[in-house]
């Protein structure tokens, strides 16, 4: 088990400079255990998460922090067949996943 | 990979930003580390995903040379990885996708991370710091390719 992934925030502040997350429909690839979604979710209007693995989605799904659950929401499924509308999103993430 | 990339473009809106974070692939330093100190012991190789990484760059490539996105920035930092000791770090890399290889052994990093615990006299953590990049690209307005 890792005691502490990016403990200074780094990932997160290069991310957050990326795009402007405010109000954004975001859409993140590989979403695996929510790790990344939940950093920039705050500002957010909605983020899906997709996510193939069951196992990451489980986790991704059960920790969802009460504040967020009406905002974020994983679901199984590849970026190969996205099941989203087009233009459905205004900032897509591939977190680890391209 | 191309294709996820066109999938991509279809749901983002237009200007939609398309955001690639990942960690390069290459060696990555193990490194014992107090408050103020830090010291390399070790490395993982972190290189064996290699051809995906270049698969990945050869897609987005030509999703820009057929102007579906357009690129914006591009830049790198490190990630830090942060274990108690040599048998968290263990668990976790041999669970890993992308890092399995240690250089040098287990048994040589337990050996060296207790010799400089003893040495500072105070806890030593192991760090690994894996250099990941975040390209930025936008969507662009009308597919012409």
């Amino acid at each position: 088990m890792v005691k502490q992934l990016d403990p200074f925030g780094v990932e997160s502040r290069a991310l957050l400079q990326a795009a402007d997350f405010s109000d954004a429909r975001v859409l993140e690839i590989g979403s695996g255990d929510g790790r990344l979604a939940f950093r920039y979710a705050n500002t957010s209007a909605s983020v899906v998460g997709i996510e193939l693995q069951a196992e990451e989605l489980s986790s991704a799904q059960g920790t969802v922090p009460p504040h967020l659950q009406r905002r974020v929401h994983f679901v199984q499924a590849t970026a190969l067949a996205p099941p989203f509308r087009s233009q459905a999103f205004d900032i897509a993430v591939y977190a680890w996943s391209l | 990979m191309v294709h996820a990339l066109s999938e991509t473009w279809r749901v983002l809106r237009s200007p939609g930003r398309l955001v690639d974070l990942r960690p390069v692939s290459t060696r990555c330093p193990i490194d014992a580390v107090t408050s103020d100190r830090a010291v390399e012991i070790g490395e993982v190789d972190a290189t064996g995903m290699a051809e995906d990484d270049d698969a990945a760059d050869l897609a987005i490539q030509e999703m820009v040379a057929n102007q579906w996105f357009v690129p914006r920035r591009h830049g790198q930092f490190d990630f830090d990885f942060y274990w108690d000791d040599v048998q968290e770090m263990a668990s976790f890399l041999e669970g890993s996708r992308r890092s399995k290889h240690v250089h040098p052994s287990y048994q040589e990093l337990e050996e060296a991370h207790c010799k400089l615990s003893l040495e500072w006299r105070r806890e030593v953590r192991l760090r690994c710091r894996r250099r990941t990049m975040l390209a930025v690209y936008d969507k662009a307005p009308r597919l012409s390719g």
